[in-house]
């Protein structure tokens, strides 16, 4: 059939009359003035930030878990760069390569934008678009009769980056369930517990005073590419280095970015950190090096015991353990405490994320005290972490808290309540068993595994990496499942557990995951809300800060959230409204700025100077340098008491001692908030856990004093087996960034590298592809001791000197398979085949086009999604995954080169 | 499909213009399903593909009008779809060319004194949304004849901001959608801003 152009003329003129189209453009007051459209957009290109037309707009960033605060430049409603702000005393103006990420994920054409609804089975990859009403009322359709029925614990949050503050415990609080499951045994939590055992629950993260410090002892940690807090410390160490001479010395299984940056690097074999601390503690000791006045006064173990219970720990067993050198051990052992006060240790998942991990990095801890840097100048300092409630370090700063009414916290699950009864007997075995003090924090097994104590005992730490075992295992009935910002389907060890769990629609009938992109969890999910970016939100930010003096600052929005994306404080606010009950009267805010408005009323600057500063801070207060020493008010001196045993000074609360200082040289002074007031080198709770959950008195766990004893897996390693370790790319945040262009284009693949001995071994070079069978943990870990193989996976290979020749290492974040065409590589999706979706568009699209890495041009590709292949495995009562200690036997494929390795 | 362009002057295309952005912004209900079934809409889809008249006359039965969602939904608003943006096609490294659309279609906004509209379902298009793109060109159309150098303003637009890509995209459409209405859609995009 062919038109003439009077039945054009028709159809147009009968359009023209129809209501089919409406309108998407206003008439705005702006005058017309045709002249000022643009000549060209390559002309466009050229000026991409008019400085003249630009809003500078402070804010915080999130392109990782560090915070720093930044300044963002908007200009027609697009962020258009992204710059450090001088103002923040932790960051000191610099940012890194992923700030800029945040303008790629949130312009970039594959974000979610609107509430979606899956169509068909879930998983398949069929998707509609819904409304905002259809899609709240239909959750809080499912989540309301929990919360009529009394049963609000089977509706579970789990979360994987949440900077809300507290926000979202607002939203479960009020809703009433205790299952606010999170991501940290995944992360942190191995070196989180050693700190907080050693200097109570207020320091889960030091802060080393490296702008004074001579010499820097750092275990496996890796502030050049990935650290919470990392790039605070980035600028501070190259400076201490470069303009004061500092010595960083690193032990490390590969050369990594910090190792290249240290003055000493040293290959050491994975998980022998606790034997080197514990032998350069020896030394010190041995050599009267030691500052004794320190330790008495300080830590609550014996000088002379501690002293006898190093024996066994020489350099020389250091060194068959290490392959560090006997000699080098106390070289280094010497130097570190000659430059006291000014050094301190490091540490991070280099030492802690083994199953001896929890220990090294005590063991590690205990150095600094032994030398007595302690919160001196250029030691091991400690600074106001949380947001101001006028917590331990906080006196005298303005309360910064969420606004009142604030729902109660879910009652705990002790013997005799509803909830205690629905638990497996074992399980109510052990809990029977518990002190009490333990038994009022114990929530169920999803957010407080038995077994696993130590994973809440100081700070809700969990074991995320075992809930959707426990989910399959019906430890706990879920009917609603809500994932924010989560990644557990991609990231977690053994993710196809994870995926096999949130598929069945028996374990979890509903699944709603909240995020910015269609990443593999929300493509598992029965509904999705598109969650507002860092850049078009609200948040308030403090943390531990470096420059030693407390801040704080606020994330604000430079643009409105894209689409039909919400911040997830509306989500949850009308998700309240509509759940009813009463949950609503806890979210009665309309604007989300009065909200933040009203939690920062007690600063001491108006709102708007803080909005337009982004960050405030107390110029003179002093650096909060010893903070044990300084004295507890009259006041507080005059309404407590004082142990006599132990000098310390408490308080009665609710029944409770609570201490509040303790007197040293006869003065009241603040001491640690710990429960001795003093540094908990020696601390009981390790081996009470150890009891009460069933783990033998002689594994390592067990231990209430820092030691050492090789993984269990690493005992008795064959000629043919290696250890696999994992590392995150700087220029990416985990599994979350490898849709972000910018990141990308830097790292987009992720090889096995090995050193050049291993390789000779293996028979392989750079570019052949190898296969790597991997096998469960030994000890007393989940599953331990299973013959099978977890998984098998193949990559290419390239060798990296400086490796240790016992470790293979692979970043774990490369080779999504969804996400985006980005994330991708230009891989279809494995959904489009199922949808029957022609997943070749790459002479079309052009987004697929500028994949240069992509196979298909020839390129490397986007790497091998490794997180299936490892076995799920939770240290022994802290529940930190041991992502460090994987044992796996390798296989050579083939030959065939890296194609960038072709000649 | 000829090419309406050359066949139609920019005020006459306005209404497909309009028509286009509006399939573009907003899934297929059951109301517009049987206001696609009014003369002469039917027969413009059927130039290019005959089956369009039967397959709109069937009943828009709730699972037909699902189904349609779906493919709305895998096509234009989840990853690995035909991303309906500029930014997405056009030549070039794609955050300048990203900050250059932005700047360039807010200042011809400006410029033609509107402003996007911003409502359910859509809320805040990108700026360089199809639909808005095409809704701009439709306002510099219409003012054709009205306003001195209008035309000309409408074929600039069309020169900078739709023909470096829609055929591209409208071929795409045309090859990864399964419905007649988004096949069609793909056809009448090439007719309409194919290249320059
Ligand atoms: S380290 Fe980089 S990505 Fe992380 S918050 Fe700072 S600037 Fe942003």
């Amino acid at each position: 059939m062919s038109w003439t152009r009077r039945d054009f003329l028709k159809f147009s003129a009968a359009l023209s009359t129809g209501a089919l189209a409406g309108p998407l453009l206003a008439c705005s007051p702006s005058t017309v003035s045709r002249g000022s459209i643009p000549e060209s957009l390559a002309a466009l290109r050229e000026r991409r930030l008019d400085y003249r037309k630009a809003r500078a707009v402070p804010t915080i960033c999130f392109g990782c878990t560090t915070h720093c605060g930044v300044i963002g430049w908007v200009q027609d409603d697009r962020v258009r760069l992204v710059e450090g702000n001088p103002l923040d005393p932790n960051s000191q103006g610099t940012i890194c390569s992923k700030a800029n990420g945040m303008i790629s994920y949130t312009d970039y054409p594959e974000r979610i934008l609107y509430p979606m609804r899956r169509v068909g089975p879930r998983g398949g990859g069929r998707w509609k678009r819904i409304s905002w009403d259809q899609a709240l009322d239909e959750i809080a359709d499912r989540m309301r009769p929990l919360r009529e029925a009394g049963t609000p614990e089977r509706f579970v949050f789990h979360y994987g980056r949440d900077k809300t503050k507290g926000f979202s415990k607002r939203f479960t609080d009020a809703f009433g369930t205790p299952n606010r499951l999170n991501r940290r045994s995944i992360c942190s939590s191995n070196r989180r517990a050693p700190l907080m055992s050693f200097y109570g629950r207020e320091f889960e993260w030091e802060s080393q005073d490296l702008e004074r410090t001579k010499y820097v002892l750092n275990f496996g940690g890796n502030p050049m590419e990935a650290y919470q807090g990392g790039l605070f410390m980035r600028k501070r160490l190259i400076d201490a280095k470069v303009d004061r001479g500092a010595r960083i010395v690193t032990f490390e299984v590969r050369p990594s970015a910090t190792a290249s940056v240290s003055t000493e690097y040293h290959a050491v074999a994975p998980a022998s950190d606790g034997a080197i601390a514990l032998a350069m503690a020896r030394t010190i000791v041995d050599e009267g090096l030691a500052d004794r006045a320190f330790w008495e006064r300080w830590a609550n173990w014996d000088f002379d015991e501690m002293r006898a219970h190093l024996e066994p720990f020489t350099s020389a067993f250091a060194e068959a353990e290490s392959g560090v050198a006997a000699t080098d051990i106390e070289r280094i052992a010497r130097e570190f405490a000659r430059s006291a006060p000014a050094c301190c240790t490091m540490s991070n998942r280099g030492s802690a994320k083994h199953y001896n991990g929890v220990q090294a990095d005590r063991a590690i801890r205990m150095l600094d005290v032994l030398v007595g840097n302690v919160g001196r100048p250029g030691g091991f300092c400690l600074s106001s972490l949380r947001m101001w409630k006028n917590r331990y370090g906080q006196e005298g700063l303005p309360v910064i808290d969420q606004p009142a009414p604030r729902p109660h916290a879910p009652k705990p699950w002790k013997p005799g309540t509803r909830e205690f009864e629905t638990l497996p007997r074992d399980v109510q075995e052990r809990v029977r068993a518990f002190p009490e003090e333990w038994q009022e924090r114990y929530f169920g097994e999803l957010a407080t595994p038995s077994e696993y104590p130590l994973s809440w005992h100081w700070y809700a730490m969990r074991v995320g990496q075992l809930v959707h075992p426990y989910i399959q295992q019906r430890r706990q009935e879920v009917d609603v499942y809500m994932s924010y910002t989560l990644g557990a389907a991609y990231g977690f060890p053994e993710a196809r557990l994870a995926r096999e769990v949130l598929t069945d629609e028996a374990l979890i009938p509903f699944h709603v995951a909240i995020d910015v992109s269609y990443g593999e969890q929300a493509a598992l999910a029965d509904i999705i809300l598109p969650d507002a970016t860092s850049l078009e939100r609200w948040d308030a930010h403090s943390t531990n800060s470096y420059g030693l003096r407390p801040y704080t600052g606020i994330r604000q929005p430079l643009v409105e959230p894209l689409g039909e994306a919400r911040p997830a404080q509306i989500i949850w606010r009308d998700l309240a409204r509509r759940i009813g009950g009463g949950m609503e009267r806890y979210f009665d805010f309309d604007d989300l700025e009065d909200y933040y408005r009203a939690w920062y009323a007690e600063l001491p600057i108006d709102w708007e100077t803080f909005k337009a500063r982004g960050i405030w801070m107390d110029e003179d207060r002093p650096l909060d340098y010893e903070l044990h020493e300084r004295e507890v008010p009259a006041a507080e001196v005059a309404r407590a008491e004082i142990d006599p045993e132990s000098q310390t000074l408490f308080v009665q609360k609710d029944g409770k001692r609570h201490t509040i200082g303790i007197v040293r040289d006869g003065r009241p002074v603040r001491g640690f908030p710990t429960p001795s007031r003093k540094i908990e080198v020696r601390d009981e709770t390790f081996p009470l856990a150890a009891r009460l959950t069933g783990l033998p008195a002689s594994d390592i766990n067990a231990s209430a004093v820092p030691t050492y004893a090789r993984v269990p897996e690493h005992v008795d390693l064959s000629d043919d087996e290696y250890v696999l370790t994992t590392f995150k790319w700087n220029v990416h945040t985990q599994g979350r960034s490898a849709y972000w262009k910018h990141a990308a284009e830097i790292v987009h693949t992720n090889p096995v590298m090995m050193a050049p001995v291993t390789a000779e071994r293996l028979g392989v070079a750079t570019g052949d592809e190898v296969e790597l069978t991997t096998y469960r943990p030994k000890g007393a870990s989940d599953r331990s001791g299973e013959r099978d193989p977890v998984g098998r996976l193949r990559n290419r290979v390239r060798v990296v000197p400086g490796m240790h020749p016992r470790v293979v290492a692979c970043a774990h974040h490369s080779g999504h398979w969804e996400h985006g065409v980005v994330a991708r590589g230009g891989e279809p999706t494995i959904a489009s085949a199922r949808v029957g979706m022609n997943a070749d568009t790459s002479e079309l699209d052009a987004l697929a086009r500028e994949i240069w890495w992509s196979k298909d041009r020839g390129g490397v590709g986007h790497g091998v999604a490794i997180n299936d292949v490892y076995p799920i495995n939770p240290a022994p009562l802290v529940g930190g995954q041991n992502w460090f200690d994987n044992v796996c036997r390798i296989r050579r494929v083939s030959g065939q080169k890296d194609p960038r390795t072709r000649a | 499909m000829p090419e309406i362009r050359t066949i139609l002057s920019a005020k006459e295309r306005a209404p497909i213009d309009r028509l286009i952005a509006s399939l573009l912004v907003r899934e297929v209900d059951r109301a517009t399903w049987i206001r696609l079934r009014e003369d002469p809409i039917p027969g413009f889809f059927s130039i290019e593909d005959p089956g369009f008249r039967d397959w709109i006359e069937r009943e828009p039965t709730a699972d037909r009008i699902e189904a349609l969602a779906e493919e709305f939904a895998r096509l234009f608003l989840l990853p690995d779809g035909v991303p309906p943006f500029a930014s997405a096609w056009i030549e070039g490294d794609r955050e300048p060319l990203a900050e250059a659309l932005s700047t360039f279609i807010g200042e011809t906004m400006e410029a033609l004194g509107v402003e996007p509209i911003r409502v359910e379902p859509w809320g805040r298009l990108p700026l360089d949304h199809l639909a808005l793109l095409l809704e701009l060109v439709a306002r510099a159309g219409e003012l054709e004849g009205s306003e001195e150098g209008a035309s000309s303003i409408q074929a600039h637009l069309h020169r900078e901001l739709l023909g470096p890509w829609v055929a591209a995209f409208g071929r795409s459409l045309e090859a990864r959608a399964t419905s007649p209405i988004y096949r069609g859609l793909g056809s009448v995009l090439v007719a309409l801003h194919g290249e320059c």
